[in-house]
């Protein structure tokens, strides 16, 4: 029992030991937190009704989900400058500001996202 | 003896004859599949350096490189050869396409064309005119201005940017939002006021981001535009 642990021992010091840092978590943020819960919300229940309205995509919720959790209160800057450019008139601008691209079950939509409005 | 005969001309044939020919290299480039060519080409270089010009080789593999934007792959290969004019342009515009502008310009480039090209590409359009004819720069927006402009009223920054409707709608927006507020304090209900005031700041605000950079993407649209159409006028795809 004794060779035995000296052994364990001899192997233990021998050897290296990698310790796996456990992964920093990151910090809890209340107005993202409540910004997004709107944003499920919304999505979950008048976006729902409404169908695909949005010319844009990603659409203008998702745009804002993106945009909040990237960059905080600019994020909603984004946001509302994104709604107040989604309308129908915003096919004049495409495929020069915005490209055009066929989504999976929205057909043609203008592609938009936040890292354009950084 | 006449298995002899046909064996001593057909090796000789078989042995000298041009059968490692770049005829598939080159059609693998016309067909676009550009990375499939390089390496034929490689295995040209590699098979037949006795037979080839095998400096025609490396620039067609150094060229290709460029075409698909591997300019550090087209770099390696065009270091292997003797600089001379034709090399030196390659390298200054592979060096160009990495951004390193000057060592380009101080470098490798002799010709006016490539030097103002390289100007236009860091959007320094007076320096470039020094070297080629180009046509006027475009008008640029002042982000600024569309940021006092919707300060003054909401939407304007946007009109200013090229964007009219976007500009009215969002206009229609704020304007409606603080009407709403406006009515409802009137009204002695605070409540709704207070919330369609909320909203209305938000917009404002928004607006006054949006105008902002509404100016920003019209100046690297209108850039981007130029620029594209002055290097496809100095015909640039034809150094490559």
């Amino acid at each position: 029992m004794v060779a035995q642990l000296i052994i364990l021992s001899l192997f233990l010091n021998t050897t290296q030991i990698y310790i796996v840092k456990p992964k920093k978590e990151t910090q809890f943020r209340e107005d993202k937190f409540i910004v997004n819960m709107g944003i499920k919300l919304y999505q979950n229940t008048i976006s729902k009704q409404q169908g695909e309205v949005c010319v844009f995509e990603p659409s203008c919720s998702h745009f804002a989900q993106q945009a909040v959790s990237k960059y905080g209160l600019k994020g909603i800057l984004m946001a509302i400058d994104r709604l107040e450019r989604c309308n129908g008139t915003a096919w004049r601008y495409a495929n020069r500001y915005y490209p055009v691209v066929e989504t999976k079950n929205r057909g043609y939509k203008l592609k938009d996202l936040p890292e354009w409005y950084e | 003896m006449n298995k002899i005969l046909i064996f001593l001309i057909i090796t000789p044939i078989c042995c000298f004859s041009n059968v490692l020919d770049n005829t598939f290299a080159h059609y693998l480039e016309n067909e676009g599949e550009i990375e499939s060519s390089i390496i034929e080409y490689k295995r040209l270089l590699i098979d037949s350096s006795q037979i080839y010009n095998t400096d025609s080789i490396y620039i067609k593999v150094s060229r290709l490189n460029m075409r698909i934007g591997n300019y550090k792959d087209a770099l390696y290969e065009l270091n292997k050869l003797e600089n001379n004019n034709k090399i030196n342009n390659l390298k200054g515009i592979s060096y160009m396409m990495l951004g390193d502008m000057e060592r380009a310009r101080n470098d490798y480039f002799k010709n006016d064309t490539l030097i103002g090209i390289s100007y236009i590409l860091e959007n320094r359009f007076n320096k470039a005119g020094k070297y080629i004819d180009i046509s006027n720069p475009p008008k640029l927006k002042n982000p600024y201005l569309g940021l006092a402009l919707s300060m003054i009223v909401p939407g304007m920054g946007r009109v200013y940017a090229g964007r009219t409707f976007d500009g009215i709608y969002s206009f229609m927006l704020v304007g409606s939002s603080a009407l709403s507020s406006y009515l409802y304090f009137r009204d002695n209900n605070r409540v709704f006021g207070y919330t369609y005031g909320v909203i209305s700041a938000l917009l404002y605000m928004g607006n006054l981001y949006g105008s902002y950079k509404a100016c920003e993407i019209y100046n690297n649209y209108s850039i981007d535009v130029y620029k594209n159409n002055e290097i496809i006028k100095l015909k640039f795809s034809k150094w490559f």
